[in-house]
């Protein structure tokens, strides 16, 4: 604390950001290297949440590749490709040439935006579930859900660890996050 | 590295304790099989893993009549002053944090008034509040006349409370939330004061 009783806020750097699942929407991560800890702060529009991890706790870190990933992508061409299905029926006599074009449209539009969405999904790549150990408790990492961001970040954030709790000081302070 | 069970970290599916031999992959595209499970995954471990914890400290009790004793414990003998109000500590009392020694009572009054930001562990986010409520009613319309006031409230009575721990946060969503909520509050009136007119006149 310094003289007005207030604590000065303390320098953190951006290591990476990503989202975690909760039941109503997605929350943002974002993960941040301090002196001797990593913060990782959890923003679900209303609050926002800090969980500290302490270079010197920290016993393991796990990365598991989520299956589900390959079934987003077929979910999505799948509900983007379901109403082209009833374009069957529009090639009838009786159907005008106007409802017939108007579904078009309106089909393409559908399929498009899923075809946006599933192609966001395949370049963001495979996602995972990245956990941080202590001796007391086992957290998810929602900055690091994807496969990419884990090889990385990992390479630094393994080093931080490892140089704190070998020299007892953590290295490189207010340096750079990303260590080859 | 063997390690007792406890000293093993779990596998992320099963959670089935991990053999150590399966820790620290060469490199990172090489992934391994939990033994039980099957599932494939990374585990990096580090020295902390095997490390023994440090003895809990209890406190000395006093053995000398003449020897300090702790504010909390009359019976244990005082290590240390506290950094914040002065009150002399025993080792169970003495809590190390940001690089100085608080006792007890400092640590939670320093916790519930928000003075230590390290054991700051959630923070509303008023500005956002604002926003929504200076914004969402408008897709109705009829709840604007709360909204806008509830929107105008929130940015002055939070004003100066502190947002998000990060320095990056501002408050420009106040100043957007104030004039968006000022702007239908007008509206309002102009449109109760025209209904006003509208019954006198006739």
């Amino acid at each position: 604390m310094d003289s007005d009783g207030k604590s000065a806020a303390p320098d953190y750097q951006q290591i990476c950001k990503g989202k975690k699942r909760s039941f109503l929407w997605r929350q943002t991560c974002t993960l941040w290297k301090g002196r001797d800890h990593f913060l990782l702060v959890t923003n679900n529009l209303l609050v926002e949440r800090y969980q500290r991890f302490y270079f010197r706790d920290i016993q393991g870190i796990s990365v598991l590749p989520r299956k589900s990933w390959p079934y987003q992508l077929a979910g999505l061409l799948l509900f983007g490709t379901l109403p082209m299905a009833p374009v069957v029926f529009l090639f009838r006599d009786d159907v005008p040439e106007s409802a017939r074009y108007g579904f078009m449209i309106v089909a393409g539009v559908i399929f498009l935006l899923f075809f946006i969405l599933f192609l966001v999904m395949l370049a963001k790549g495979r996602t995972c579930l990245c956990r941080f150990h202590t001796a007391v408790q086992t957290e998810e990492i929602g900055a690091i859900n994807r496969l990419h961001v884990a090889e990385q970040h990992l390479p630094g954030i393994r080093n931080f660890i490892e140089a704190a709790q070998l020299d007892g000081q953590p290295q490189n302070q207010g340096g750079e996050t990303a260590v080859p | 590295m063997t390690g007792t069970p406890a000293q093993r970290i779990p596998c992320g599916k099963c959670r089935q304790r991990l053999p150590p031999e399966l820790y620290n992959p060469q490199d990172f595209s090489t992934m391994t099989a939990c033994p039980a499970c099957g599932a494939l995954q990374q585990v990096y471990s580090f020295p902390a893993l095997t490390r023994n914890l440090d003895p809990i400290r209890t406190g000395e009790r006093i053995v000398d009549e003449s020897e300090a004793s702790c504010f909390n414990h009359p019976g244990k003998r005082a290590e240390k002053s506290c950094d914040q109000c002065g009150r002399f500590i025993c080792g169970l009392c003495e809590v190390e944090l940001e690089g100085q020694c608080l006792c007890p009572d400092c640590l939670s009054s320093g916790r519930t008034k928000g003075k230590l930001t390290s054991l700051t562990d959630e923070r509303i986010l008023y500005d956002n509040i604002a926003l929504m409520l200076a914004t969402l009613p408008i897709l109705t319309i009829s709840l604007t006349l709360f909204g806008a006031p509830a929107a105008l409230y929130v940015c002055i009575r939070h004003w100066n409370t502190p947002l998000g721990l990060m320095k990056s946060r501002r408050r420009w969503r106040f100043v957007v939330a104030a004039i968006l909520a000022t702007l239908q509050i007008c509206a309002w009136l102009i449109f109760f004061i025209s209904i006003f007119k509208e019954v006198t006149d006739g």
